[in-house]
């Protein structure tokens, strides 16, 4: 990569040009908040999705403009948006390019233009993305996991053709843009290193992008496989996975392919996704739980050992969401079982984490505010897993709204929980001014509560049996009539919290533009990227000399220390 | 002023949670199959999850009011504890056996459906539901994706074995407490044959035969839904299902037309 | 490569380019993915009985191809730097014959009737065949940027002696780490090319 030269020399050349420095910079700052951006701005569109999916639920046929039709759709895009463009992506190309190169002590990625590149392939991706809205059909309506034949089929659904078709080729590019980005963050972290910075001495930031960044690269391969695959049977007759099938009354001439494993394909990644979206998150949140609660993260080694459990075993237990595919029967077994074992690193964290904040002394500011909603919705969003990983457990309560409001909560509400967090908690550095706390608050109390009420209702509905994916629930006489009233109520609330989120956005522009000026470190934080010269940090971040880290990054309340924080690069000495 | 705040919410939301479990207002409904078995199950499961839902949610709210920053309050400097982390280790891996456990043997009965059952089978496609069951020679005929293009069910007519089967797009009739094999085939897309009251659920899947079992245990009607996102009209694939009395049963069976008489060769 | 100043002042690992490792990386990235497809052409030739395919002898010869392409880029990599340049065109050259002669196997195929869609052993043929050549096509362009290092290092040797590249040069590494690819590629066609031929 002859490119990687250019900025990584020590004496710096920073960039004069507009262009050259807000657009197409080769900054992993600048790249950072491009990503965050980009990924906030097609996630609002995500949000006004499930209004209009809540809208349909809560009050059916009073908005005509929706349909079957187009209530699939929104809700397929949303969830396509919500889980890729939005979590992966500012999760890793956001907070990944922001921490990696400030918090190991090196003044950028590892392949600068590889990482520019990275962003702008993303950017094609998201426009390809929304462009579904504007083709013949519009976008897919099969749901975000694609199932063939359904999705791939002339009228089988909607957006079944020129929808799905844009919609892998959008996933493609953005299997490209994450494999880049990828390649990055892991040999960044791997050699880009100051002196001093051991592996072990990493913020568990670093070590949930690092691990999910892994996952990423082994996983992408997968969906990007079994997309290919779909769109040569959309596009040109093969039947990998379509088999003999009569759509409508019309005789298609496949055979033999089988639908099972598209999904096989499609879980292959799709699990891993799960933990690449909340491993980032997890990290995240332990920083800011230790720094705020100026306590060391009780046991770290601990913490890293089950995120990298978590990162393998994620990789053996795709199955479990195809308990009642029609799979072979016997496959449950092995899944089930493997699929629990996740749940012992995970109980791990989550007790390690309430083990930091025992005997701590909590700052509860929004960014800690946001950590702790993590630390409770993750809780419970862990716990009904447990539900549906017990193979027999999941046959009554598969394809329920139980599942709807597991997933919300422990992958939906527990990560972005983690990115509101981690955003202000890091805004103060990265534009060197400071949000407001009122707002930030009342933002995250909206929002906390809010999320309960929408989602928690979510498992009783789940256990009444209310099957997910249904435009309407009109006529189903078993259902007791508790159910209207439950979707009224959720649909009142998300639009409420949804609403709220416009909070969010204020408060960051406001910040960045009227907000008081930051100190270097308001938090008063050990990590390395809160020790730069300035704030925020140049091209270059560290000016003549390299940060040297002497001690792990947890250095909180030592006794006999002056300060109740010892900043990384402070020697053993002092 | 956060941390009491916080503390409260936390609270009420375990008494939220907990009040809302105990009044059953939003749980399974009746049982009407013989998966009591499949209940115990997420009894048990609510339970040993619900227990740490309570204990641990109640300790983030302890730790939130009463560790909230104070002044002259320092934190503890400790980071490590083995043996408390390994008895955690062990108490959740207990917690985990004892849910997944006997959920295995459950499984495995539902897999392996008993040998005395009646085999009916489902035919999905979008977006309605149609039966076949075996007439007197208790055998189902031969069946071919293929042949879709020649009947509406995908029928080898020129199979003996098929002449006495029946055909219904109508409810699906079960009798009461006898097993009932349910063969799932789909002529189009994916499809799940999902009724709430029995349980059991299964993917229809276009190409393959998949099945399920269970043993109806109580008399009426019930909904028959569709649980796998199949296209537009996904929420409206319904049929109702009628369990009565086996002799009930075989009278409303002798009284339908057989396939000999419905589907021209 | 100025990764390399880098890791020198970091103290990390100066022994392993950071090129290197991302190169590895990528490896671990296409192996996955050429796995995946090949799992799936085995599961999914277990669904259908009509998998014939008539093997093009022609696919021998191009095999031999890349076996020499990859031989010669290896020694150029190995090579002193006057005789390298030389080296590095046939390799490129014969990657790009063997490409050419992929599409010549293509258009065999077409004409006995076999198409994208005739059965899944034909579909999964073109699949394997086309993601493989872009692979090496991208292959072709690092081999583009690389060829005008040697070149330009070859021209300013070859007057004075015949001495290898210095062990630290980064045209070096540029040379290894491409013919590695080539390597990797070489070794996923042998791959493709014995299952398609025991399957088919």
């Amino acid at each position: 990569m002859p490119h990687a030269a250019s900025h990584t020399t020590e004496e710096h050349h920073e960039p004069t040009g507009f262009w050259s420095r807000y657009i197409f910079s080769q900054d992993h700052k600048v790249i950072a908040i491009q990503y965050t951006i980009t990924a906030l701005v097609v996630g609002f569109v995500g949000l006004f999705l499930s209004w209009l999916m809540r809208l349909q639920l809560g009050f059916p046929g009073e908005f005509n403009f929706i349909n079957p039709n187009n209530y699939l759709q929104f809700m397929t895009q949303h969830g396509m948006i919500m889980v890729v463009y939005l979590l992966t992506a500012i999760l890793l190309g956001g907070f990944g390019n922001y921490l990696i190169p400030l918090m190991i002590g090196t003044r950028d990625m590892a392949f600068p233009f590889l990482n520019m590149l990275s962003y702008w392939i993303y950017l094609v991706s998201v426009i390809l993305l929304l462009a579904a809205f504007f083709v013949p059909g519009g976008p897919t309506g099969a749901g975000w996991t694609l199932y063939p034949p359904q999705s791939v089929l002339p009228n089988a659904s909607p957006g079944a053709d020129w929808g799905i078709r844009l919609l892998i080729l959008s996933l493609a590019v953005f299997v490209a843009s994450g494999t880049m980005g990828g390649l990055n963050y892991v040999t960044t972290v791997l050699q880009l290193r100051t002196r001093g910075m051991t592996l072990m001495r990493m913020p568990l930031s670093v070590w949930g992008i690092f691990i999910a960044s892994i996952l990423a690269l082994l996983a992408f391969p997968a969906l990007f496989v079994g997309g290919v695959m779909l769109l040569l049977d959309s596009l040109f007759g093969t039947s990998f996975f379509i088999p003999v099938v009569n759509v409508l009354g019309q005789q298609l001439g496949r055979e033999g392919g089988n639908p099972i494993l598209f999904q096989h394909l499609f879980w292959y990644f799709g699990h891993p996704e799960v933990y690449i979206v909340i491993l980032p998150a997890m990290g995240i949140v332990s920083d800011l739980l230790s720094t705020h609660a100026r306590k060391p993260i009780f046991g770290y080694k601990a913490m890293v050992i089950s995120i990298a459990a978590i990162a393998a075993i994620g990789f053996i237990v795709w199955a479990h969401h195809m308990f009642v595919s029609g799979m072979n029967p016997y496959f449950g077994f092995w899944f089930a079982i493997a699929t629990v074992i996740i749940a012992i690193p995970s109980a791990v964290k989550t007790y390690n984490w309430l083990l930091t904040l025992w005997k701590g002394n909590l700052h509860l500011n929004t960014p800690m505010l946001f950590a702790l909603g993590f630390v409770s919705t993750f809780i419970i969003g862990g716990l009904t897993g447990l539900f549906l990983g017990n193979v027999i457990a999941d046959v009554p309560l598969h394809d329920t709204y139980f599942v709807t409001g597991h997933f919300h909560l422990v992958m939906g509400v527990s990560a972005i929980f983690g990115i509101f967090g981690g955003l202000y908690h890091w805004f103060p550095k990265a534009v060197g001014r400071m949000y407001s706390e009122a707002l930030g608050k009342l933002h995250f109390w909206v929002t906390f509560v809010g999320s309960y009420l929408i989602f928690f209702p979510m498992f009783g509905e789940g256990f009444l049996g209310l099957p997910r994916r249904y435009f309407s629930f009109k006529g189903i006489e078993s259902f007791s009539p508790i159910i209207h009233d439950l979707n009224v109520f959720i649909t009142i609330v998300a639009l409420a919290v949804g609403a709220a989120q416009l909070l969010f956005v204020f408060n960051l522009i406001w910040g960045a533009w009227k907000g008081r000026k930051a100190e270097a470190n308001p938090w008063r934080a050990t990590t390395l990227e809160w020790q730069t010269p300035t704030t925020p940090p140049p091209h270059g971040n560290w000016g003549a000399q390299l940060p040297v880290v002497h001690r792990w990054p947890y250095d909180y309340s030592l006794p006999d220390a002056p300060q109740d924080y010892i900043p990384q690069t402070t020697s053993q000495r002092s | 002023m956060q941390g009491i705040l916080l503390a409260i919410v936390l609270v009420l939301l375990v008494i939220g949670a907990v009040v809302l479990t105990m009044s059953g207002a939003l749980w399974l409904p009746t049982l009407a199959s013989n998966w009591g078995a499949i209940d115990n199950m997420l009894v048990i499961t609510l339970i040993v999850t619900g227990i740490a839902f309570v204990v641990l949610n109640l300790i983030l709210a302890y730790i939130v009011f009463r560790y909230r920053a104070r002044d002259g309050q320092k934190a503890a400097f400790f980071a490590e504890n083995h043996r408390l982390e390994r008895n955690l280790i062990l108490v959740t891996a207990l917690g985990i056996i004892v849910m997944l456990g006997p959920g295995l043997f459950v499984y495995s009965e539902f897999i392996h459906p008993p040998q005395n059952a009646l085999v009916i089978e489902v035919l999905g496609q979008q977006w309605r539901w149609s039966f076949r069951y075996p007439g007197t020679d208790g055998k189902l005929g031969r069946t071919d994706p293929k042949l879709f293009a020649q009947n509406a069910v995908g029928i080898d007519i020129t199979d003996p074995v098929a002449q006495d089967d029946v055909v219904v797009h109508g409810p699906l009739h079960l009798p009461l407490n006898r097993p009932i094999i349910i063969k799932l085939r789909s002529k189009d897309v994916l499809h799940s044959f999902y009724v709430p009251e029995f349980r059991a659920k299964m993917d229809a899947v276009p190409g393959m035969v998949t099945r399920l079992w269970f043993t109806p245990t109580k008399t009426g009607t019930f909904d028959l839904l569709c649980a796998e996102l199949c296209g537009t009209a996904h929420f409206q694939m319904r049929s109702k299902v009628i369990v009565e009395s086996p002799e009930e049963f075989e009278r409303w069976l002798q009284a339908q037309p057989t396939v000999a008489q419905t589907i021209k060769k | 490569m100025s990764a390399q100043t880098f890791t020198e002042a970091n103290g990390s690992h100066p022994e392993l380019p950071a090129t290197k490792l991302a190169l590895w990386l990528f490896l671990a990235v296409a192996t996955m993915l050429f796995a995946m497809l090949l799992s799936a052409y085995l599961v999914r030739l277990g669904f259908s009985e009509e998998h014939a395919l008539p093997k093009p002898n022609l696919l021998w010869f191009n095999t031999l191809l890349l076996v020499f392409s990859s031989l010669a880029l290896e020694r150029a990599s190995r090579g002193t730097a006057r005789r390298a340049p030389a080296l590095w065109l046939v390799g490129g050259a014969l990657a790009v014959l063997f490409l050419i002669g992929q599409l010549f196997a293509w258009s065999e195929l077409a004409q006995a009737g076999y198409f994208l869609a005739t059965n899944p052993a034909s579909s999964f043929f073109y699949l394997l065949t086309a993601l493989h050549g872009m692979h090496l096509l991208g292959g072709l362009v690092a081999w583009t940027r690389t060829a005008s290092c040697v070149i330009q290092e070859g021209r300013g040797e070859s007057r004075g002696e015949a001495v290898r590249f210095a062990p630290a040069s980064s045209t070096r590494v540029k040379l290894e780490l491409c013919a590695f690819y080539w390597h990797f590629l070489l070794a996923v066609w042998v791959v493709i090319l014995i299952l398609v031929w025991m399957t088919t």
